[in-house]
């Protein structure tokens, strides 16, 4: 996977838009209810969160073809994500 | 101005405070004046601390230029024999403002001590830091008015981890 911090958007290896990673609720992790070990449950809107360190891109894109607004977490500093800019806004100084 | 919240002030306006607009020019400044607004001017001033970084590298069989961020991608690429490395890695400011200043535009029935939500902050606080040395300006953030000024509700723990 590949993540934008600029923008917060979600990409395949392949550079396949996956979705925009944007909650309204701005819960930190810990304020979800534990629901298993790849997932936790919103304590507002009780959609499920997914883990995403232990998943592959196709399993993303599945999920996300079968529900587009299914729910996704990220660490920056897990292992299977490459943060990437759209090279937009470039200012050197 | 800012001070650190003990609790963590939310990005969004959850707690439904007032809006404060941003006005980003003279122009947008000097129409809010006569629509009755009161303005705190403030600098744009880009923060030290606010920065991402690229490498650009060349496909030797494409030529195409691929702009590579994370550490991790730019270690692979400096090992592998279809690329060269065109620019190595170089940290630089994302944004771009219109203005060097900009204007919160103050409602004149707010009163001193009421908490409002800034939804275009002028001051580069960090709201996002990756430990690659790559900071995203947070764009969002409560605060109080304090009868002269605002005061930034700011949290300023590390967000590593982005849901949504």
């Amino acid at each position: 996977m590949k993540f934008n911090p600029l923008t917060n958007e979600l990409f395949t290896n392949k550079n396949e838009y996956l979705k925009r990673l944007e909650c309204p609720f701005n819960l930190n992790w810990n304020e979800l209810k534990e629901n298993g070990t790849l997932s936790k449950k919103c304590t507002i809107c009780e959609n499920q969160v997914f883990e995403t360190k232990l998943l592959s891109d196709n399993e993303i894109k599945r999920m996300l073809e079968e529900n587009p607004k299914t729910c996704l977490t990220i660490n920056t500093n897990q292992i299977n994500i490459e943060i990437i800019s759209d090279g937009k806004n470039i200012n050197i100084k | 101005m800012s001070f650190f919240a003990k609790n963590s002030s939310r990005k969004d306006n959850q707690k439904g405070y007032r809006v404060i607009k941003t006005a980003r020019n003279l122009e947008a400044i000097n129409i809010a004046i006569k629509e009755g607004f009161k303005p705190l001017i403030k600098r744009v001033e880009p923060s030290k601390e606010i920065q991402s970084k690229y490498s650009l590298f060349q496909n030797k069989k494409t030529n195409e230029i691929e702009l590579v961020v994370d550490g991790r991608a730019v270690h692979r690429k400096n090992n592998d024999p279809n690329y060269i490395k065109i620019i190595d890695t170089t940290f630089y400011y994302p944004y771009n403002f219109e203005s060097p200043f900009a204007a919160y535009l103050i409602p004149p029935d707010l009163k001193k001590d009421d908490f409002v939500f800034i939804e275009d902050l002028i001051e580069d606080l960090i709201g996002f830091e990756w430990n690659q040395r790559v900071t995203k300006r947070l764009k969002a953030c409560e605060a109080r008015w304090n009868g002269k000024d605002l005061e930034i509700l700011y949290n300023a723990g590390k967000i590593t981890r982005i849901m949504g």
